[in-house]
């Protein structure tokens, strides 16, 4: 450690805090304080300095309810009434007698590693003294005073927003690790309460991550992440407000953007509709039906043990052509029912129908999965899709994508995955791309059947949304074979993770809910859903229903199983994140931002 | 239950005591019905009062109060004092909502109220005189005189108008002080129980405070008010103090006055006889609210003093003036002394009962105005405040107690014994 680092971690609450308060009572996980009397809103964050057993250490409080206190009176309503029974009462104004009893959590402490002169976050398992010293931070020194205490806990190259205090923001940031992402990651907020917002900026430091790591500049050694985002409103190109993701590509320059974007990022079912700015990085969706496999769809909707047995025997006979030879049959074939024959059609009508889904044609799955392979972040515009199509694309492409995964997790040579690939990837698919993954999966320069190949933890990790969550993550679809039960499961293996988003958390199927090791909670409107929220929440958060209560917009409560702490983070505004960050994107002088901000 | 309760012996027991009661109340309202009279035309006020939000002159007004506990802790006979006191300082307060308002961070300023409430330690032993010796150290490491003759002369120079102890041998055999007095305020025969002691230090510490204030000159108060009484414990057939406390509390007084600080000293919860009876009349004599007074003469005032307490030596206490008052329909009359040598210089005009009762009015007028914080309605509030200040709660003396047995682990000293919280002393 250098003297440098040494003296960043120097804390001196006196000068750093104000002083505010005192321990009154509690145990290690909830207290009561007696505070001044100031304008303090629950959520914020409040410092006690114990040195208890002559350790110092620092508790993080999280203010939860609030009230007033007034010294040496027993029932305030006795001197209310006084005051309205005798017309010159009056009460003298001592402002050393009005108090705030505090009640919260405690978080965790901050004791400093004397070996290594950090300071190290640990969980509370224990209680300041009574009358510790209670400290509040000044939005000045926030920053380095929580960012030094707290640190651990707000890591991580992706970022979702500033640690919230109160009803304000303080200047710290609150990332999330790369290497977490792939454990999957929760979004739950009620209609409006702000996830397509947070999905943009989840975006945005997406590609904000994959420029520095193509910059050679990433702090850690971390994987670029590619991103596979359903946008069923058309908003994250062009915003929900002013900016949008296209915004972020309209500002870098030529070369960057070829590198980070590549020559595509936005999908769509019809290309006749894309606003002609945005048509230049615009790829119409195609997928054929030979790359549509039974899994695929017992994965989004419900098949009786009939039917699947019925396609099964067809895939099993036909392979990649299943989907036509259903379709094209007119005789119920020997050995089903008619009435299990004709609602498997039924299912498979919608392919009948579709833009997207096609029988014959250009596929642009291939470069769908090139551009995941490369760190590359795509939106796909649903808007004008059923629910039905887009839920397939989303499943067609992540079953692709953790088929290739693991091939090459199975194969210790490049002639393995050749063959391991070929077994698992429709045939017209496999010839498509093979030759171009091969050179992504190589390890090393040469690209031969004995080369080494690549471990998918060294591949990007693959993020992929799943808007509407509840329509396909529901216990009954989980019961068969899913796909997304797979993915949750292994996602780690394979270096994929899911974004699972919805307004509901009571209806997703439960061991889905405990993959997610990551949870961002915006704003819930009902009892049922933060009970929900706060059940499956990888930490202890029960007391926070109030929390839930009185959040805002923009406001989430981020829990997640490798770390001690709930934390409360506003999420900025996608605008005002882009507004202030829109100059990084130009030219190749800009340096990586010096300055963390916290947004108005 | 107790089996006794119901027999008839214990009945006629009982009753018989009750009647005993019963004929010296009669007794006592008879000496109540020869007072009534002069109570309801001379001796009762109503006030006049301020209105809510007067214009008066800009003053301070302060008050002092302690408390504590004899045994903080205890090692086979020695024993650990605590006292603890707190002063409330207010100025006048023009435009505020309240005509008065809390002077915290300039009196800090001014080096008054530095902390909040104070408080020290007192330990003796039971060793031979050790206590009395601890006593005497205490007392002048404390009240800012050292020079303990000048504690003891003013209540002889304000009862007899001596200017030096030595003048005293005119007088008659009562007022001859021993020399221990003279050089230590307590006499060597004095036998002093743990909580005499006690008392005395707590009451020391408390008027070394007043003193305080009344020697600053930048936040002088004019009206500074004491918890309690002015009494004076005498010497059995003697006409000196019997107490260390009763020198130092004249010493004050005395100061105050020269000072131009009124001194007040009140007490809700006092042993004035017919005090309700005072408060029933005054609802009779005046229209419903009205805030009064009633002065309780001396036998040295016109009239001399009234029947129901003639037996009663400390009412009103030497060299003091005592009144009840009421400020609230809701309270009790509370009791209020004040310095008779004031009294006479400021309030008594003699031979003019008319200008003296004015000037009454006008003092409890100010004190009334002092008196209406929605908390403690009626009762001065300075003294409410330092009160609140100073008190010990269980919970203090807990932790206090705490703490001592950690500093005793740290300094390593064997103890046997911290005491459990058993008694509820002075809490
Ligand atoms: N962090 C934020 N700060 C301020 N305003 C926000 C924030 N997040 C969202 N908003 C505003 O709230 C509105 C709704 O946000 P958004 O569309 O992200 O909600 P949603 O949860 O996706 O709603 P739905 O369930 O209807 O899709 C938008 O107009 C956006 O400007
Ligand atoms: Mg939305």
């Amino acid at each position: 450690m250098n003297a440098e680092t040494e003296k960043n971690q120097e804390i001196d609450l006196d000068k750093q805090a104000e002083l505010f308060g005192r321990v009154s009572s509690g145990d290690q996980t909830s207290l009561v304080l007696i505070c001044n009397d100031d304008d303090l809103a629950t959520g914020r964050l409040l410092l006690i300095r114990s040195t208890r057993g002559g350790e110092e250490r620092i508790f993080f409080f999280l203010v939860l309810r609030v009230s007033n206190y007034l010294k040496y009176v027993d029932k305030a309503e006795d001197v209310a009434s006084t005051l309205v029974a005798f017309e010159d009462a009056y009460l003298i104004d001592g402002s050393l007698r009005f108090f705030l009893e505090v009640e919260g959590h405690l978080l965790g402490y901050a004791q400093k590693n004397k070996q290594k002169g950090v300071w190290e976050f640990r969980p509370s398992k224990r209680t300041p003294e009574h009358f510790a010293h209670v400290y509040i931070p000044q939005k000045k020194t926030a920053e380095k005073l929580i960012g030094t205490l707290f640190g651990p806990q707000l890591d991580g190259e992706i970022y979702v927003g500033d640690l919230e205090d109160g009803d304000t923001a303080l200047p710290v940031r609150v990332n999330l690790p790369v290497k977490f992402l792939p454990m999957h990651l929760g979004i739950f907020g009620s209609t409006g309460a702000g996830k397509s917002n947070l999905m943009m900026v989840l975006i945005k430091s997406f590609i904000d991550h994959n420029l520095e790591v193509r910059r050679g500049a990433a702090r850690s050694r971390q994987p670029l992440v590619s991103a596979f985002c359903i946008d069923p409103h058309d908003e994250f190109a062009t915003g929900t407000d002013t900016y949008g993701i296209h915004d972020i590509v309209e500002a870098m320059d030529d070369s960057r953007r070829n590198e980070v974007m590549g020559d595509f990022y936005y999908l769509t079912s019809t290309i006749r509709a894309v606003p002609r700015e945005i048509k230049r990085y615009a790829r119409e969706l195609r997928i054929l039906w030979d790359e549509i496999q039974p899994e695929d769809l017992y994965s989004i909707m419900d098949f009786s043990p009939q039917m699947s047995w019925f396609i099964d025997d067809v895939y099993a006979r036909v392979g990649d052509r299943w989907v036509s030879e259903i379709l094209n049959m007119i005789e119920t074939p020997q050995g089903v029912t008619p009435g299990t024959f004709r609602a498997v059609q039924r299912r498979l009508a919608f392919l009948k129908n579709s833009d997207l889904f096609v029988d014959s044609g250009a596929s642009t799955l291939d470069d769908i999965i090139y551009a995941l392979e490369n760190g590359r972040v795509l939106i796909v515009n649903t808007s004008l899709m059923s629910s039905t199509e887009q839920f397939l694309v989303t499943t067609i492409v992540t079953r692709t994508i953790s088929d290739l995964r693991r091939a090459l997790k199975s194969s210790m040579t490049l002639g393995d995955f050749k063959k391991q690939a070929q077994e698992r990837l429709p045939h017209g698919l496999y010839q498509r791309i093979h030759e171009r993954m091969i050179a992504l999966y190589a390890r090393g320069r040469t690209a031969n059947d004995d080369s080494p190949v690549a471990s998918p933890t060294e591949l990007p990790a693959v993020m992929i949304t799943v808007e509407e969550a509840p329509s396909i993550l529901n216990p009954e679809l989980m019961k068969g074979r899913s796909v997304f039960k797979d993915v949750s499961r292994q996602g780690r293996k394979f270096n994929i993770g899911l974004i699972v988003i919805s307004q509901q958390v009571s209806v997703l199927d439960r061991v889905i809910l405990s993959q997610m090791n990551t949870q961002i909670s915006l704003r819930l409107n009902n009892k049922t859903e933060i009970k929900s929220c706060i059940d499956n929440a990888s930490i202890n958060i029960s007391g926070y229903e109030d929390k839930f209560r009185t959040m805002a917009r923009g406001e989430a409560l981020l829990t997640a199983s490798y770390r001690d702490v709930p934390l409360p983070v506003k999420i900025p505004k996608f605008d005002d994140l882009f507004e202030h960050d829109k100059r990084r994107y130009k030219g190749g002088t800009s340096k990586r931002r010096t300055t963390r901000h916290a947004l108005p | 239950m107790f089996p006794h309760v119901v027999t008839s012996k214990f009945r006629k027991k009982l009753k018989a005591v009750l009647l005993d009661v019963k004929a010296d109340f009669e007794r006592r309202e008879k000496a109540f019905e020869r007072d009534e009279r002069r109570i309801k035309e001379e001796l009762l006020a109503a006030i006049d009062c301020h209105p809510p939000r007067p214009k008066i002159d800009d003053f301070y007004i302060a008050a002092v109060d302690g408390s504590g506990h004899p045994r903080v802790a205890t090692f086979d006979d020695i024993r650990v004092h605590i006292v603890t006191r707190a002063i409330s300082l207010l100025r006048t307060s023009p435009d505020g909502d309240a005509p008065f308002q809390e002077v915290g961070p300039q009196a800090r300023d001014a080096g008054l109220l530095t902390e909040q409430p104070e408080s020290d330690f007192f330990w003796h032993s039971g060793v031979g005189r050790d206590a009395l010796e601890k006593l005497k150290e205490t007392i002048l490491e404390f009240y800012p005189i050292d020079d303990t003759e000048k504690i003891v002369l003013p209540y002889f120079k304000d009862l007899l108008g001596v200017s030096s102890l030595d003048e005293l041998a005119d007088h008659s055999p009562e007022y001859q002080i021993p020399n221990s007095v003279r050089e230590s305020l307590i006499s060597d025969d004095m036998i002093l129980s743990e909580r005499t002691l006690h008392e005395q230090v707590m009451r020391v510490y408390e008027y070394a405070a007043a003193r305080q204030l009344v020697e600053n000159e930048e936040m002088r108060p004019r009206y500074l008010f004491l918890d309690g009484s002015l009494t004076l414990f005498l010497r059995r057939s003697r006409s000196y103090p019997s107490y260390p406390s009763g020198f130092v509390l004249r010493e004050l007084v005395s100061s105050a006055r020269k000072r131009g600080v009124i001194i007040g000293a009140v007490s809700k919860d006092h042993t004035i006889p017919f005090a309700h009876r005072i408060a029933t009349m005054a609802t009779e004599v005046f229209p419903r609210g009205t805030k009064w007074f009633c002065r309780l003469p001396s036998d040295d005032d016109p009239g001399h003093g009234l029947e129901i307490y003639k037996d009663r030596i400390y009412i009103p206490p030497t060299l003091a003036v005592t009144y009840l008052f009421c400020f609230s329909p809701d309270n009790r009359p509370s009791r209020i002394d004040f310095d008779r040598i004031w009294w006479l210089e400021n309030i008594f005009v003699n031979g003019d009962p008319e200008t003296t009762r004015a000037n009454e009015i006008t003092l409890f007028r100010d004190i009334e105005l002092m008196s209406r914080d929605a908390r403690w309605y009626g009762y001065p509030v300075p003294l409410a405040l330092a009160h609140n200040e100073c008190t010990l709660t269980r919970d203090n003396l807990r932790a206090i107690r705490h703490e001592a047995r950690a500093l005793l682990r740290e300094i390593e000293l064997d103890f046997t014994e911290v005491n459990p919280l058993r008694e509820d002393y002075n809490l």
